[in-house]
Protein backbone atom coordinates (compact mmCIF):
# COMPACT_ATOMS: atom_id res chain seq x y z
CA UNK A 1 0.00 0.00 0.00
CA UNK A 2 1.60 3.20 -1.08
CA UNK A 3 0.76 6.70 0.37
CA UNK A 4 0.25 9.33 -2.43
CA UNK A 5 0.58 12.73 -0.86
CA UNK A 6 1.07 16.23 -0.92
CA UNK A 7 -1.09 19.40 0.02
CA UNK A 8 -3.78 20.60 -1.94
CA UNK A 9 -3.15 21.88 -5.12
CA UNK A 10 0.20 19.87 -5.46
CA UNK A 11 -1.15 17.63 -8.07
CA UNK A 12 -2.24 14.53 -6.70
CA UNK A 13 -5.99 14.24 -8.46
CA UNK A 14 -4.44 15.40 -11.81
CA UNK A 15 -1.03 12.72 -11.67
CA UNK A 16 -4.33 10.30 -11.07
CA UNK A 17 -5.98 11.10 -13.84
CA UNK A 18 -3.14 11.30 -15.52
CA UNK A 19 -2.92 7.42 -14.81
CA UNK A 20 -6.56 6.57 -15.41
CA UNK A 21 -6.38 7.84 -19.08
CA UNK A 22 -8.72 10.89 -18.14
CA UNK A 23 -6.18 13.08 -18.66
CA UNK A 24 -3.65 13.76 -21.62
CA UNK A 25 -0.10 14.24 -19.84
CA UNK A 26 1.73 17.43 -21.70
CA UNK A 27 4.52 14.91 -21.48
CA UNK A 28 5.33 11.66 -20.51
CA UNK A 29 3.42 8.14 -19.89
CA UNK A 30 1.63 6.76 -17.48
CA UNK A 31 1.14 3.01 -16.97
CA UNK A 32 -0.33 0.04 -14.91
CA UNK A 33 1.89 -3.01 -15.05
CA UNK A 34 3.54 -1.72 -17.79
CA UNK A 35 0.29 -0.80 -19.63
CA UNK A 36 -1.27 2.50 -20.51
CA UNK A 37 -4.72 2.40 -18.68
CA UNK A 38 -6.70 2.76 -22.26
CA UNK A 39 -4.78 -0.50 -23.36
CA UNK A 40 -6.22 -2.28 -20.66
CA UNK A 41 -8.69 -5.01 -22.35
CA UNK A 42 -11.34 -5.02 -19.14
CA UNK A 43 -10.03 -2.03 -16.92
CA UNK A 44 -12.89 -3.07 -14.48
CA UNK A 45 -10.92 -5.98 -13.60
CA UNK A 46 -7.51 -5.25 -13.25
CA UNK A 47 -7.99 -1.55 -11.52
CA UNK A 48 -10.65 -0.26 -9.45
CA UNK A 49 -10.52 3.95 -9.63
CA UNK A 50 -12.26 5.84 -7.08
CA UNK A 51 -11.24 9.37 -7.95
CA UNK A 52 -12.37 12.84 -6.22
CA UNK A 53 -15.46 14.17 -8.01
CA UNK A 54 -16.64 11.34 -9.34
CA UNK A 55 -20.26 11.75 -9.98
CA UNK A 56 -23.20 9.47 -8.98
CA UNK A 57 -26.39 10.79 -10.85
CA UNK A 58 -28.90 12.06 -7.73
CA UNK A 59 -31.75 9.98 -9.15
CA UNK A 60 -30.22 6.58 -10.03
CA UNK A 61 -30.44 4.14 -7.38
CA UNK A 62 -27.01 2.82 -5.99
CA UNK A 63 -27.69 -0.65 -6.96
CA UNK A 64 -28.45 0.76 -10.50
CA UNK A 65 -25.59 2.87 -10.43
CA UNK A 66 -23.16 -0.51 -10.05
CA UNK A 67 -25.41 -2.28 -12.38
CA UNK A 68 -24.30 -0.24 -15.03
CA UNK A 69 -20.67 -0.24 -14.15
CA UNK A 70 -21.12 -4.01 -13.82
CA UNK A 71 -22.80 -3.96 -17.45
CA UNK A 72 -19.97 -2.32 -19.12
CA UNK A 73 -17.30 -4.36 -17.59
CA UNK A 74 -19.46 -7.91 -18.64
CA UNK A 75 -19.54 -8.86 -14.58
CA UNK A 76 -22.65 -10.28 -12.71
CA UNK A 77 -25.80 -8.75 -11.46
CA UNK A 78 -24.74 -10.90 -8.39
CA UNK A 79 -21.33 -9.25 -8.09
CA UNK A 80 -23.33 -5.79 -7.04
CA UNK A 81 -25.20 -6.85 -4.26
CA UNK A 82 -21.77 -8.59 -3.09
CA UNK A 83 -20.10 -5.38 -3.18
CA UNK A 84 -22.85 -3.40 -1.56
CA UNK A 85 -22.79 -5.92 1.66
CA UNK A 86 -18.90 -5.66 1.86
CA UNK A 87 -19.60 -1.47 2.32
CA UNK A 88 -22.30 -2.09 4.16
CA UNK A 89 -24.88 -0.47 2.21
CA UNK A 90 -26.58 -3.66 1.36
CA UNK A 91 -30.02 -1.97 3.23
CA UNK A 92 -29.79 1.52 1.24
CA UNK A 93 -28.61 -0.02 -2.27
CA UNK A 94 -32.28 0.66 -3.65
CA UNK A 95 -32.60 4.47 -2.23
CA UNK A 96 -31.65 7.13 -4.98
CA UNK A 97 -27.86 8.28 -4.11
CA UNK A 98 -29.42 11.49 -4.17
CA UNK A 99 -30.40 11.35 -0.51
CA UNK A 100 -27.04 9.81 0.02
CA UNK A 101 -24.94 11.35 2.89
CA UNK A 102 -21.25 12.26 2.26
CA UNK A 103 -19.76 9.09 3.79
CA UNK A 104 -22.37 7.02 2.16
CA UNK A 105 -21.37 8.58 -1.36
CA UNK A 106 -17.52 7.49 -0.42
CA UNK A 107 -18.52 3.77 0.53
CA UNK A 108 -20.56 3.70 -2.64
CA UNK A 109 -16.89 5.08 -4.83
CA UNK A 110 -15.59 2.09 -2.62
CA UNK A 111 -17.95 -0.39 -3.67
CA UNK A 112 -17.62 0.84 -7.62
CA UNK A 113 -13.73 0.66 -7.48
CA UNK A 114 -14.58 -3.25 -5.63
CA UNK A 115 -16.80 -4.61 -8.75
CA UNK A 116 -14.69 -6.27 -10.81
CA UNK A 117 -12.15 -7.31 -7.94
CA UNK A 118 -9.20 -5.67 -9.35
CA UNK A 119 -5.56 -6.28 -8.61
CA UNK A 120 -5.23 -2.69 -8.27
CA UNK A 121 -6.97 -0.21 -6.30
CA UNK A 122 -6.08 3.26 -7.16
CA UNK A 123 -8.19 5.73 -4.34
CA UNK A 124 -7.95 9.29 -4.42
CA UNK A 125 -8.43 11.12 -1.00
CA UNK A 126 -11.37 8.42 0.36
CA UNK A 127 -11.18 9.98 3.68
CA UNK A 128 -12.60 13.02 2.66
CA UNK A 129 -15.70 14.48 4.34
CA UNK A 130 -15.82 10.88 6.45
CA UNK A 131 -16.41 11.18 9.94
CA UNK A 132 -14.11 10.09 12.61
CA UNK A 133 -15.84 6.24 12.69
CA UNK A 134 -15.89 6.71 8.90
CA UNK A 135 -12.36 7.10 8.83
CA UNK A 136 -11.38 4.01 11.57
CA UNK A 137 -13.86 1.68 9.08
CA UNK A 138 -11.71 3.43 6.26
CA UNK A 139 -8.62 2.27 7.94
CA UNK A 140 -9.61 -1.51 8.57
CA UNK A 141 -10.88 -1.26 4.64
CA UNK A 142 -8.08 -0.50 3.37
CA UNK A 143 -6.04 -3.08 5.40
CA UNK A 144 -8.07 -5.66 4.58
CA UNK A 145 -7.91 -4.74 0.74
CA UNK A 146 -3.88 -4.89 1.19
CA UNK A 147 -4.72 -8.37 2.99
CA UNK A 148 -5.81 -9.70 0.27
CA UNK A 149 -2.78 -9.07 -1.71
CA UNK A 150 -4.10 -5.89 -3.77
CA UNK A 151 -2.07 -2.88 -4.53
CA UNK A 152 -3.56 0.00 -3.40
CA UNK A 153 -2.60 3.46 -4.30
CA UNK A 154 -4.21 6.02 -1.62
CA UNK A 155 -4.00 9.76 -2.04
CA UNK A 156 -4.47 12.39 1.01
CA UNK A 157 -3.15 15.76 1.93
CA UNK A 158 -3.22 14.71 5.32
CA UNK A 159 0.02 12.48 6.63
CA UNK A 160 -1.84 10.80 9.42
CA UNK A 161 -4.65 10.15 7.65
CA UNK A 162 -2.89 7.31 6.04
CA UNK A 163 0.17 6.80 8.12
CA UNK A 164 -1.25 3.43 10.02
CA UNK A 165 -2.07 1.78 6.84
CA UNK A 166 0.53 2.77 4.19
CA UNK A 167 3.81 1.11 3.55
CA UNK A 168 5.45 2.97 0.89
CA UNK A 169 4.92 6.78 0.50
CA UNK A 170 5.13 8.70 -2.39
CA UNK A 171 5.18 12.36 -1.67
CA UNK A 172 4.66 15.70 -4.10
CA UNK A 173 4.31 19.34 -4.30
CA UNK A 174 4.01 22.04 -6.82
CA UNK A 175 3.46 18.96 -9.14
CA UNK A 176 6.92 17.41 -8.52
CA UNK A 177 8.18 14.74 -6.64
CA UNK A 178 9.69 15.40 -3.14
CA UNK A 179 10.33 12.02 -1.98
CA UNK A 180 9.61 8.25 -2.69
CA UNK A 181 10.37 6.20 -0.10
CA UNK A 182 9.31 3.51 2.74
CA UNK A 183 7.63 4.55 5.43
CA UNK A 184 10.53 3.50 7.62
CA UNK A 185 12.47 5.50 6.10
CA UNK A 186 10.58 8.74 6.23
CA UNK A 187 10.16 8.70 10.01
CA UNK A 188 13.99 7.49 10.88
CA UNK A 189 15.56 9.72 8.49
CA UNK A 190 14.67 12.41 11.02
CA UNK A 191 15.54 10.98 14.03
CA UNK A 192 17.08 13.85 15.39
CA UNK A 193 18.30 12.89 19.05
CA UNK A 194 17.37 10.54 21.77
CA UNK A 195 15.63 12.27 24.81
CA UNK A 196 16.86 10.84 28.56
CA UNK A 197 15.38 11.65 31.88
CA UNK A 198 17.23 11.43 35.10
CA UNK A 199 18.43 12.48 38.60
CA UNK A 200 21.63 12.38 37.81
CA UNK A 201 21.29 14.51 34.17
CA UNK A 202 24.01 16.62 34.81
CA UNK A 203 26.57 13.59 35.62
CA UNK A 204 25.70 11.74 32.83
CA UNK A 205 25.52 14.47 30.49
CA UNK A 206 29.14 15.00 31.16
CA UNK A 207 29.82 10.90 31.04
CA UNK A 208 28.63 11.22 27.30
CA UNK A 209 30.24 14.12 26.08
CA UNK A 210 33.82 13.21 27.67
CA UNK A 211 33.66 9.30 26.78
CA UNK A 212 31.07 9.18 24.05
CA UNK A 213 31.75 12.19 22.12
CA UNK A 214 27.94 12.87 22.11
CA UNK A 215 26.19 16.45 21.91
CA UNK A 216 24.19 16.53 24.57
CA UNK A 217 21.45 19.64 25.89
CA UNK A 218 20.45 19.82 29.35
CA UNK A 219 17.12 21.66 30.13
CA UNK A 220 15.80 21.20 33.73
CA UNK A 221 17.10 17.35 33.96
CA UNK A 222 16.05 16.53 30.64
CA UNK A 223 18.69 15.44 28.02
CA UNK A 224 18.50 15.13 24.82
CA UNK A 225 21.35 13.60 23.26
CA UNK A 226 22.59 13.35 19.53
CA UNK A 227 25.08 11.07 18.05
CA UNK A 228 24.15 7.81 19.95
CA UNK A 229 21.67 5.44 19.97
CA UNK A 230 18.99 4.64 22.27
CA UNK A 231 20.83 1.34 23.04
CA UNK A 232 24.12 2.90 23.10
CA UNK A 233 22.97 5.64 25.69
CA UNK A 234 21.15 3.04 27.93
CA UNK A 235 24.19 1.00 28.19
CA UNK A 236 26.33 3.84 29.24
CA UNK A 237 23.57 4.71 31.76
CA UNK A 238 23.57 0.57 33.05
CA UNK A 239 28.09 0.80 33.00
CA UNK A 240 27.65 4.06 34.94
CA UNK A 241 24.95 3.01 36.93
CA UNK A 242 23.00 6.56 36.10
CA UNK A 243 19.44 5.87 37.55
CA UNK A 244 17.17 6.48 34.17
CA UNK A 245 13.73 7.58 34.47
CA UNK A 246 12.80 7.93 30.56
CA UNK A 247 14.97 7.25 27.36
CA UNK A 248 13.26 7.20 23.74
CA UNK A 249 13.72 8.41 20.61
CA UNK A 250 12.88 11.70 19.66
CA UNK A 251 10.90 11.32 16.72
CA UNK A 252 10.21 13.96 14.26
CA UNK A 253 6.55 14.28 14.10
CA UNK A 254 5.56 13.03 10.41
CA UNK A 255 2.99 15.60 10.44
CA UNK A 256 6.37 18.18 10.25
CA UNK A 257 8.68 15.98 8.47
CA UNK A 258 5.46 16.35 5.66
CA UNK A 259 5.63 20.24 6.02
CA UNK A 260 9.53 20.76 5.91
CA UNK A 261 9.49 18.13 2.37
CA UNK A 262 6.44 20.01 0.74
CA UNK A 263 7.29 23.55 2.22
CA UNK A 264 10.69 23.49 1.45
CA UNK A 265 9.88 22.96 -1.98
CA UNK A 266 10.17 26.60 -3.22
CA UNK A 267 13.35 27.70 -2.33
CA UNK A 268 15.30 24.10 -3.72
CA UNK B 1 -18.90 -2.57 -26.95
CA UNK B 2 -21.69 -5.18 -26.05
CA UNK B 3 -20.83 -4.62 -22.34
CA UNK B 4 -21.12 -0.66 -23.31
CA UNK B 5 -23.97 -1.18 -25.17
CA UNK B 6 -25.68 -2.83 -21.82
CA UNK B 7 -24.67 -0.31 -19.70
CA UNK B 8 -26.19 2.53 -21.67
CA UNK B 9 -29.42 1.03 -21.97
CA UNK B 10 -29.66 0.35 -18.32
CA UNK B 11 -28.40 4.20 -17.65
CA UNK B 12 -31.82 5.08 -19.68
CA UNK B 13 -33.81 2.98 -17.96
CA UNK B 14 -32.72 3.58 -14.75
CA UNK B 15 -33.53 7.54 -14.60
CA UNK B 16 -36.65 8.87 -14.00
CA UNK B 17 -36.07 11.73 -16.68
CA UNK B 18 -36.25 9.34 -19.49
CA UNK B 19 -39.80 8.35 -18.24
CA UNK B 20 -40.89 12.12 -17.91
CA UNK B 21 -39.60 12.96 -21.34
CA UNK B 22 -41.92 10.00 -23.07
CA UNK B 23 -44.58 10.88 -21.64
CA UNK B 24 -44.06 14.55 -23.20
CA UNK B 25 -43.88 13.28 -26.04
CA UNK B 26 -46.96 11.22 -25.74
CA UNK B 27 -48.86 14.02 -24.69
CA UNK B 28 -47.68 16.52 -27.30
CA UNK B 29 -48.16 13.93 -30.01
CA UNK B 30 -52.16 13.58 -28.72
CA UNK B 31 -52.04 17.18 -28.45
CA UNK B 32 -51.45 18.02 -32.31
CA UNK B 33 -53.52 15.02 -33.15
CA UNK B 34 -56.69 15.84 -31.98
CA UNK B 35 -56.15 19.36 -31.96
CA UNK B 36 -55.58 19.11 -36.02
CA UNK B 37 -58.63 17.25 -36.07
CA UNK B 38 -60.72 19.22 -34.39
CA UNK B 39 -59.64 22.92 -35.55
CA UNK B 40 -59.28 21.73 -39.42
CA UNK B 41 -61.07 24.42 -41.61
CA UNK B 42 -62.52 25.90 -38.97
CA UNK B 43 -61.69 29.23 -39.56
CA UNK B 44 -63.12 30.81 -42.59
CA UNK B 45 -61.15 30.25 -45.77
CA UNK B 46 -58.67 27.56 -43.90
CA UNK B 47 -58.47 24.28 -45.57
CA UNK B 48 -60.17 21.30 -43.75
CA UNK B 49 -60.29 17.71 -43.43
CA UNK B 50 -61.38 17.32 -47.11
CA UNK B 51 -57.81 18.74 -48.85
CA UNK B 52 -55.77 15.79 -49.14
CA UNK B 53 -52.98 17.68 -47.88
CA UNK B 54 -54.18 18.49 -44.44
CA UNK B 55 -55.51 14.84 -44.43
CA UNK B 56 -52.03 14.00 -44.85
CA UNK B 57 -50.54 15.95 -42.17
CA UNK B 58 -53.39 14.38 -39.46
CA UNK B 59 -50.81 11.21 -40.10
CA UNK B 60 -47.73 13.36 -39.91
CA UNK B 61 -48.47 14.14 -36.43
CA UNK B 62 -46.91 10.86 -34.56
CA UNK B 63 -43.90 12.53 -35.79
CA UNK B 64 -44.27 16.33 -34.37
CA UNK B 65 -42.35 15.34 -31.05
CA UNK B 66 -38.81 15.11 -32.63
CA UNK B 67 -37.99 18.59 -30.30
CA UNK B 68 -38.46 16.12 -27.00
CA UNK B 69 -36.17 13.21 -28.98
CA UNK B 70 -33.47 15.17 -29.36
CA UNK B 71 -33.59 16.36 -25.77
CA UNK B 72 -33.57 12.39 -24.93
CA UNK B 73 -30.30 12.34 -26.81
CA UNK B 74 -29.09 15.49 -25.49
CA UNK B 75 -29.61 14.72 -21.87
CA UNK B 76 -27.95 11.03 -22.64
CA UNK B 77 -24.56 12.65 -22.85
CA UNK B 78 -24.83 15.87 -21.06
CA UNK B 79 -26.26 14.33 -18.04
CA UNK B 80 -22.92 12.64 -17.66
CA UNK B 81 -20.68 15.67 -17.60
CA UNK B 82 -23.48 17.55 -15.49
CA UNK B 83 -23.43 14.67 -12.91
CA UNK B 84 -19.46 13.85 -13.81
CA UNK B 85 -20.79 10.34 -13.92
CA UNK B 86 -18.74 10.46 -17.37
CA UNK B 87 -15.52 9.72 -15.42
CA UNK B 88 -16.74 6.07 -14.19
CA UNK B 89 -17.96 5.63 -17.96
CA UNK B 90 -14.90 6.85 -19.54
CA UNK B 91 -12.97 4.38 -16.38
CA UNK B 92 -15.13 1.16 -17.44
CA UNK B 93 -14.99 2.05 -21.17
CA UNK B 94 -11.13 3.74 -21.89
CA UNK B 95 -12.13 4.31 -25.84
CA UNK B 96 -14.49 7.14 -25.97
CA UNK B 97 -14.71 6.83 -29.28
CA UNK B 98 -16.64 3.06 -28.30
CA UNK B 99 -18.86 5.27 -25.56
CA UNK B 100 -20.37 7.60 -28.15
CA UNK B 101 -21.29 4.74 -30.61
CA UNK B 102 -22.51 2.89 -27.93
CA UNK B 103 -24.99 6.27 -27.00
CA UNK B 104 -25.98 6.69 -30.63
CA UNK B 105 -26.98 3.64 -30.96
CA UNK B 106 -29.17 3.01 -27.75
CA UNK B 107 -30.04 6.47 -28.73
CA UNK B 108 -31.39 5.34 -31.84
CA UNK B 109 -33.76 2.34 -30.71
CA UNK B 110 -35.35 4.33 -27.89
CA UNK B 111 -35.70 6.81 -30.62
CA UNK B 112 -37.04 3.80 -32.81
CA UNK B 113 -39.47 2.55 -30.32
CA UNK B 114 -40.45 5.89 -28.79
CA UNK B 115 -41.48 6.54 -32.71
CA UNK B 116 -43.27 2.93 -32.76
CA UNK B 117 -45.44 4.10 -29.72
CA UNK B 118 -46.15 7.41 -31.47
CA UNK B 119 -47.56 5.75 -34.30
CA UNK B 120 -49.57 3.45 -33.09
CA UNK B 121 -51.20 5.97 -30.68
CA UNK B 122 -51.50 8.57 -33.69
CA UNK B 123 -53.07 5.28 -35.90
CA UNK B 124 -55.83 4.76 -33.04
CA UNK B 125 -56.88 8.58 -32.17
CA UNK B 126 -56.59 9.33 -35.96
CA UNK B 127 -58.84 6.13 -36.95
CA UNK B 128 -61.05 6.87 -34.48
CA UNK B 129 -61.77 10.42 -34.74
CA UNK B 130 -61.70 10.52 -38.42
CA UNK B 131 -64.17 8.28 -38.61
CA UNK B 132 -66.86 10.51 -37.32
CA UNK B 133 -65.73 12.89 -39.94
CA UNK B 134 -65.82 13.98 -43.72
CA UNK B 135 -62.38 14.22 -44.41
CA UNK B 136 -59.97 13.49 -47.92
CA UNK B 137 -59.08 9.44 -47.95
CA UNK B 138 -55.43 9.18 -47.46
CA UNK B 139 -54.14 5.86 -49.43
CA UNK B 140 -52.58 3.37 -46.54
CA UNK B 141 -49.24 3.22 -48.67
CA UNK B 142 -48.97 6.95 -47.90
CA UNK B 143 -49.56 6.69 -44.15
CA UNK B 144 -47.60 3.45 -43.94
CA UNK B 145 -44.80 5.88 -45.70
CA UNK B 146 -45.37 8.82 -42.93
CA UNK B 147 -45.30 6.48 -40.05
CA UNK B 148 -42.51 5.03 -41.14
CA UNK B 149 -40.54 8.58 -41.70
CA UNK B 150 -41.61 9.45 -38.26
CA UNK B 151 -40.21 6.06 -36.68
CA UNK B 152 -36.83 6.56 -38.64
CA UNK B 153 -36.89 10.81 -37.99
CA UNK B 154 -37.32 9.76 -34.33
CA UNK B 155 -34.23 7.37 -34.64
CA UNK B 156 -32.19 9.96 -35.78
CA UNK B 157 -33.36 12.70 -33.44
CA UNK B 158 -32.04 10.77 -30.82
CA UNK B 159 -28.65 9.65 -32.34
CA UNK B 160 -28.63 14.01 -33.05
CA UNK B 161 -29.07 14.62 -29.64
CA UNK B 162 -26.36 12.85 -28.56
CA UNK B 163 -24.32 14.46 -31.07
CA UNK B 164 -25.42 18.21 -30.27
CA UNK B 165 -24.61 16.94 -26.01
CA UNK B 166 -21.18 15.68 -26.89
CA UNK B 167 -20.46 18.93 -28.99
CA UNK B 168 -22.35 21.19 -26.03
CA UNK B 169 -21.68 19.63 -23.16
CA UNK B 170 -23.48 21.80 -21.03
CA UNK B 171 -26.83 20.42 -20.58
CA UNK B 172 -29.23 23.80 -20.46
CA UNK B 173 -26.90 25.55 -23.02
CA UNK B 174 -27.46 22.24 -25.35
CA UNK B 175 -31.17 22.22 -24.77
CA UNK B 176 -31.77 25.89 -25.07
CA UNK B 177 -29.88 26.02 -28.21
CA UNK B 178 -31.45 23.18 -29.57
CA UNK B 179 -34.74 24.93 -28.77
CA UNK B 180 -34.35 28.01 -30.30
CA UNK B 181 -32.72 26.74 -33.75
CA UNK B 182 -35.54 24.15 -33.96
CA UNK B 183 -38.10 26.86 -33.16
CA UNK B 184 -37.07 30.41 -33.74
CA UNK B 185 -33.70 29.58 -36.53
CA UNK B 186 -35.12 26.92 -38.82
CA UNK B 187 -38.27 28.24 -39.55
CA UNK B 188 -36.94 31.46 -40.24
CA UNK B 189 -34.54 29.84 -42.67
CA UNK B 190 -37.22 27.82 -44.53
CA UNK B 191 -39.51 31.11 -44.82
CA UNK B 192 -36.93 33.44 -45.91
CA UNK B 193 -34.73 30.90 -47.80
CA UNK B 194 -36.48 28.06 -48.55
CA UNK B 195 -33.86 26.19 -51.01
CA UNK B 196 -31.60 26.69 -48.38
CA UNK B 197 -34.41 25.42 -45.48
CA UNK B 198 -35.03 21.84 -47.18
CA UNK B 199 -31.61 21.22 -46.32
CA UNK B 200 -31.59 21.86 -42.75
CA UNK B 201 -32.48 19.04 -40.63
CA UNK B 202 -36.15 20.40 -40.30
CA UNK B 203 -36.59 20.50 -43.69
CA UNK B 204 -35.37 16.90 -44.21
CA UNK B 205 -37.55 15.89 -41.29
CA UNK B 206 -40.61 17.43 -42.93
CA UNK B 207 -40.08 16.40 -46.01
CA UNK B 208 -40.15 12.59 -45.06
CA UNK B 209 -43.10 13.17 -42.73
CA UNK B 210 -45.10 14.57 -45.93
CA UNK B 211 -45.70 17.64 -43.55
CA UNK B 212 -47.39 20.69 -45.19
CA UNK B 213 -46.61 23.71 -43.03
CA UNK B 214 -42.88 23.96 -42.74
CA UNK B 215 -42.09 27.95 -43.41
CA UNK B 216 -44.47 28.56 -47.26
CA UNK B 217 -43.02 25.30 -48.29
CA UNK B 218 -45.01 23.47 -51.09
CA UNK B 219 -44.75 20.22 -51.90
CA UNK B 220 -41.73 20.74 -54.67
CA UNK B 221 -39.74 22.41 -52.32
CA UNK B 222 -39.31 19.48 -50.51
CA UNK B 223 -36.00 17.04 -50.84
CA UNK B 224 -36.93 13.89 -52.08
CA UNK B 225 -37.89 11.23 -49.21
CA UNK B 226 -34.92 8.97 -49.68
CA UNK B 227 -32.80 11.78 -49.75
CA UNK B 228 -34.29 13.43 -46.98
CA UNK B 229 -33.64 10.45 -44.98
CA UNK B 230 -29.80 10.13 -46.02
CA UNK B 231 -29.44 13.62 -45.40
CA UNK B 232 -31.11 13.44 -41.64
CA UNK B 233 -28.29 10.25 -41.35
CA UNK B 234 -25.27 12.26 -42.96
CA UNK B 235 -26.11 15.30 -40.20
CA UNK B 236 -26.08 12.85 -36.97
CA UNK B 237 -22.86 11.47 -38.01
CA UNK B 238 -21.61 14.48 -39.33
CA UNK B 239 -21.89 15.88 -35.50
CA UNK B 240 -20.88 12.72 -34.43
CA UNK B 241 -17.54 12.93 -35.79
CA UNK B 242 -16.26 16.40 -35.34
CA UNK B 243 -17.48 16.04 -31.19
CA UNK B 244 -14.96 12.84 -30.97
CA UNK B 245 -12.78 14.62 -33.03
CA UNK B 246 -13.11 17.23 -30.56
CA UNK B 247 -15.10 17.73 -26.91
CA UNK B 248 -15.09 14.15 -26.95
CA UNK B 249 -11.19 14.17 -26.66
CA UNK B 250 -11.20 16.90 -23.75
CA UNK B 251 -9.30 15.78 -20.06
CA UNK B 252 -11.92 14.89 -17.83
CA UNK B 253 -11.22 17.04 -14.46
Amino acid sequence: MTGFLGPNGSGKTTTLRCLLGLVKPTAGLATIGGQKYSALNNPTTEVGAALEATGFHPGRTARNHLRVVAAAAHLPTKRVDEVLELVGLADDGGRRVGGYSLGMRQRLQLATTLLGDPGVVVLDEPANGLDPGGIAWLRAFLRSLAAEGRTVLVSSHVLSEVEQTVDDVIIIAKGRLVRACTLRELTTSRTAAVIVRSPDAQRFAAILTSEFAARVTEVDGVLSIEGLSAEEIGRAAYGHSVELHELHDDRTDLEQIFLQLTDGQSGS
Amino acid sequence: MIGTLRAEFLKLRTIRTTYGLLLGVVALVSLQVVSLILTAGINDGARGLTDPSVARSVWSSSGSATILVLTIGIIMMTSEYRHMTITSTFLATPIRGRVLAAKMFAAAVAGLLTGVLCVLLVLGVASALLATREHATVANSTIVAISGGAILAYAIYAVLGVAVGALIRIQPLAVMVSVVYVFIVEPLIAALVPKVGRWLPGGATNAILQNQGFGNFTESDYLPIGGAALLLVGYGLAFAIIASRTTLRRDIT
